[in-house]
């Protein structure tokens, strides 16, 4: 029947018209066509049955709305301001997560595809070997069609420091994920010699978008490499990671000459993803798979571990596994939950900002309730003009939201295009919100017509809203600006300036042992040559990188221990003090020496005095001994309030991937560069600042707490014009009162309080109300892993609390300095 | 003359069905059809029947559509959709079930 309505609707027109007719019809073939009555009454009645009463309401409603608007525009342009900046908050959020986190990935039928981990018992990765990927594709059942991606950073050009991010992939790549051309032709199966497909991006900002860039060449690592084709603008790839460059795989020996990733076992580097044949589950082919693994794990138990395994993740949900899921999950709920915070601050403000407007209007709604409307049709009324600010604020706040979100987008340089049009998620998100901002800001002030008198207990409400928005936006920034404050001001417990890392991945060039202790060997005598670099050290993890090897002991409950395996000048070169004890020396076996850090030793055993016991403390079998006590060095996750550290010699096995460390006198790293080319220029390491890693990891916290901190700034600035409206509305309604009280002879100090006691009651509760929010729910979710905020910090209680009521108190200044000033006799002339 | 009344209330939409059963009818043809096979004893308000036909075209029981009448006039014919007919003949089963239980009731209280 609905479609019919709307069939209705749509030509209505024609049925008034044909109603009208055979009307007039019907009264002719009458006898006495009198009888028939009042034509147009009967008329309107039969077509109430349409149903379309209520859209002529609004239409009127609307109209008249537009007039009223028209003739007050600050109260409109305010209230407009007011909803764009809820609205577009909340879209921009939404935008993003949606652009990176829900939106399905732009690749052909992204649920057949899965992404695969090799794990073992104790050890999990992110990639897998490439010659355990091949060895899946030749001994299993269940994949259509394999793809190898190895992201790489690539020296670009003449400097070496300019580095792309490229992506070694395999010939089916392109077709198998759907990706489009913008140029050119994308990597083919039968490719003969080097070549590239360039990224838009990359092509667009770094190549000024060329035209002719087809049949070109760029320079990477050295060689001249034919371009062969642009991806098309939407095309991100199966991770939202940024690339800038796709060259076939083969190129890997062409580009690292010598390299032997095809048999490097231990090298977990390679993003493998599979397309499902049809109707094989993600489950089923993670089981199908476990034989397979299982034979490996016999051919091969040094490289691919005991009881190996692969995990699995898919396209639908963006190739995360679960942990990542849950990470994403969380963020997605911080996010919505602030921005829906702001935007009831802006809808309270807008909806005391309509009471205010209203009981200007008031001689308006006296005639129209004694011309007979009723309460549900003041509150149509309403509605109907509150749908046309709404409507303003919405458009307002897409186009604010849209350009937000593409500069979030561009700043942190992630690979995917918005559109400015709705997307159907957002689309509906965007009817969501208008929703809930309709009823937030057209309820009140209709509930406070019902309300006759001069009250302002619907006031004082929607203030208490403000503040306590206000305050979980404050405590919320607070606490993230207090905790990026002690990231970046406290000591991480090591010295990572002017710090290098060179990442040679020699387990690619199938180098024996032999020839991989040589290679370290000329390495460190090489940097020892260079007076622009002093110290050097190995270690099998990247301090401020992105690899975590991390273990928990039952004995010291709550503690994640970052393993570390490095050599004796390790401590020395990152100044990490040892606190007792010795470093490491030749004679130090990998199993029998340890050197633990200050908080796993005061955990373990409750005392520093822990030299020569065993660790950890109650294992079965072999225990290694404590030689030496470290200072605590964050080195891995920096904000973290659980870690801890214990370091193991280099073994021999875990020499090819090893990293080496110097400090660089230099600006530029060209001299680590050029003592690797020196020592052996087929091998090409990658070259990066200890420190980049740290901006790095600072990137997502600062992003956090610089919108965490723009949103309360903004919220605050809401609540006060809040707060000056409330009380300004209730001594424009006790001006006459107050006069008496004068007159009488009231202290100045009682009429301050009978103004105050009005924002007493909303502020206190508010503030209140924020501060349970926050302890009780935010706290649990932000104490943790990743952002590790300190929910009971005195200060930023303080702080935030001595924001709220500063700004309260400015705000109350106004009206206060008023109410003080009303003199007796010109208030009781009124 | 019988005395003329009003229509039944809730009987007016049976009506107008069961008199479209038998071929199209303009407005003032169902009202005359209902007086007349009432043996004058009804008659149909315009301020009810104009009402009852748009509920009868919103139902889809109904379609209407412009035709010229015997005596060359202009006119709005309704005729039964497939839905209406079936809806039709629920209404008056459930009439004759309902009024033979009212004189069920009214004969055994004699």
């Amino acid at each position: 029947m609905n479609w019919r309505r709307l069939q209705f609707l749509w030509n209505r027109n024609r049925m008034e018209r044909d109603l009208a007719e055979e009307m007039e019809a019907h009264r002719a073939m009458m006898d006495t066509p009198a009888h028939f009555g009042n034509v147009t009454r009967l008329r309107e009645e039969a077509a109430d049955l349409w149903g379309f009463r209520w859209l002529d309401e609004f239409l009127q409603d609307a109209r008249h709305g537009a007039r009223v608007f028209r003739r007050s525009p600050s109260f409109t342009l305010t209230a407009v301001a007011v909803l764009t900046l809820g609205f577009g908050v909340n879209l921009a959020l939404f935008q993003v997560i949606n652009a990176t986190l829900i939106q399905p990935l732009r690749l052909r039928d992204p649920g057949t595809i899965i992404r695969l981990f090799q794990n073992a018992s104790g050890a999990r990765s992110s990639g897998v070997a490439y010659p355990v990927a091949e060895y899946l594709r030749n001994n299993s059942e269940v994949f259509s069609a394999m793809l190898m991606v190895q992201n790489l950073a690539l020296p670009w050009g003449e400097a070496t420091s300019d580095k792309l991010a490229a992506s070694f992939v395999s010939a089916n790549y392109f077709s198998e994920l759907g990706a489009g051309m913008a140029l050119g032709r994308a990597i083919q199966a039968d490719e003969a010699g080097t070549a590239a497909v360039l990224s838009h991006q990359f092509w667009q900002t770094r190549l000024g978008g060329d035209p002719g860039v087809v049949g070109s060449s760029i320079r990477l690592n050295g060689r001249a490499v034919p371009v062969i084709g642009v991806a098309a603008a939407n095309f991100t790839g199966p991770s939202l990671s940024p690339v800038q460059v796709w060259l076939p795989l083969e190129n890997l020996d062409s580009l690292y000459p010598g390299s032997r990733w095809k048999t490097a076992w231990g090298d977990r580097g390679f993003n493998i993803y599979a397309r499902l044949k049809p109707g094989v589950t993600e489950t089923a082919a993670r089981e199908a798979l476990r034989t397979p693994m299982a034979e490996l794990g016999r051919l091969y138990p040094n490289e691919v571990g005991d009881e190996p395994w692969i995990g699995t993740a898919s396209g639908d949900a963006h190739f995360r596994r679960d942990r990542d899921k849950q990470e994403a999950l969380m963020a997605v709920v911080l996010l919505l939950g602030i921005s829906t915070l702001m935007l009831a601050i802006a809808c309270s403000n807008l909806a005391s900002l309509t009471i205010a407007h209203i009981s200007a209007r008031a001689g308006e709604f006296k005639m129209r309730t004694a011309l007979g409307a009723g309460q549900g049709r003041v509150l149509r009324q309403l509605m109907a003009e509150s749908s046309l600010l709404v409507a303003a604020g919405l458009i307002g706040g897409w186009a604010c939201g849209y350009a937000a979100a593409q500069a979030l987008l561009a700043e942190f340089e992630t690979p995917v295009t918005i559109a400015p049009w709705p997307e159907w998620r957002l689309a509906l998100g965007a009817a969501a919100l208008a929703f809930f901002a309709l009823f937030f800001v057209a309820l009140p002030p209709a509930l406070r017509l019902r309300n006759r008198g001069a009250r302002t207990g619907m006031q004082q409400a929607l203030v208490g809203v403000q503040v306590m928005g206000s305050c979980v936006l404050l405590l919320f920034g607070g606490m993230m600006t207090r905790k990026l404050q002690s990231v970046i001001s406290e000591d991480l417990g090591f010295q990572f300036e002017k710090v290098a890392i060179l990442e040679a991945s020699l387990d690619r060039y199938g180098l024996n042992p032999a020839a991989v202790t040589a290679y370290w060997s000329a390495m460190r005598d090489a940097v020892a040559a260079d007076p622009r670099m002093t110290g050097v050290a190995l270690s099998t993890t990247a301090p401020l990188g992105n690899a975590i090897n991390q273990s928990r002991y039952r004995d010291a409950p709550g503690l994640s221990v970052t393993v570390v395996r490095a050599d004796a000048a390790f401590f020395d070169l990152l100044k990490i003090p040892l606190l007792a004890g010795r470093t490491f020396q030749p004679g130090d076996k990998p199993g029998t020496s340890v050197i633990v850090s200050q908080r796993l030793a005061q955990a373990m055993y409750g005392t520093l005095n822990v030299l020569g016991q065993g660790f950890p403390k109650t294992a079965e079998g072999q225990r290694a001994t404590i030689i030496g006590v470290a200072a605590d060095a964050r080195l891995i996750q920096i904000a973290a309030t659980d870690g801890a550290e214990c370091y193991y010699p280099l073994t021999l096995s875990s020499m090819p991937h090893a990293l080496l460390m110097t400090r660089v006198s230099t600006s530029q790293l060209d001299p680590l560069y050029a003592a690797a080319r020196q020592v052996n220029p087929a091998i090409t390491p990658s070259v990066t600042w200890m420190r980049a890693g740290f901006e790095k990891k600072l990137q997502a916290p600062m992003a956090a707490g610089l919108l965490a901190t723009v949103l309360a700034a903004l919220g605050l600035g809401l609540t006060a014009i809040g707060i000056f409206g409330l009380l300004a509305y209730s001594v424009s309604l006790r001006t006459k009162e107050i006069g008496i009280r004068m007159a009488l002879g009231a202290p100045r100090t009682g009429v301050l309080w009978l103004v105050v006691k009005k924002l007493a009651i909303p502020v206190g509760a508010g503030a209140l109300t924020g501060l349970l929010v926050v302890r009780g729910g935010l706290s649990k979710m932000l104490s943790g892993e990743p952002l590790y905020v300190d929910p009971a910090d005195p200060l930023t209680l303080a702080v935030a609390m001595g924001t709220l009521l500063a700004a309260a108190f400015t705000a109350c200044l106004g009206p206060v300095a008023r109410a003080v000033r009303i003199s007796p006799s010109s208030a009781l002339r009124e | 003359m019988p005395r003329e009344t009003g229509v039944p209330s809730g009987t007016l939409i049976m009506m107008v069905l069961q008199v479209l059963r038998h071929g199209p009818l303009h407005g003032y043809a169902i009202a005359q059809r209902i007086h007349l096979l009432s043996k004058d004893a009804l008659r149909v308000e315009e301020g009810s029947l104009y009402p009852a036909l748009q509920k009868l075209l919103m139902e889809g029981w109904v379609k209407a559509e412009w035709a010229v009448s015997d005596s060359g006039r202009k006119v709005r014919e309704y005729s039964l959709t497939a839905a209406g007919r079936k809806q039709c003949e629920a209404e008056v089963a459930e009439y004759e079930r309902l009024s033979s239980a009212v004189r069920a009731v009214l004969k055994g209280a004699k």
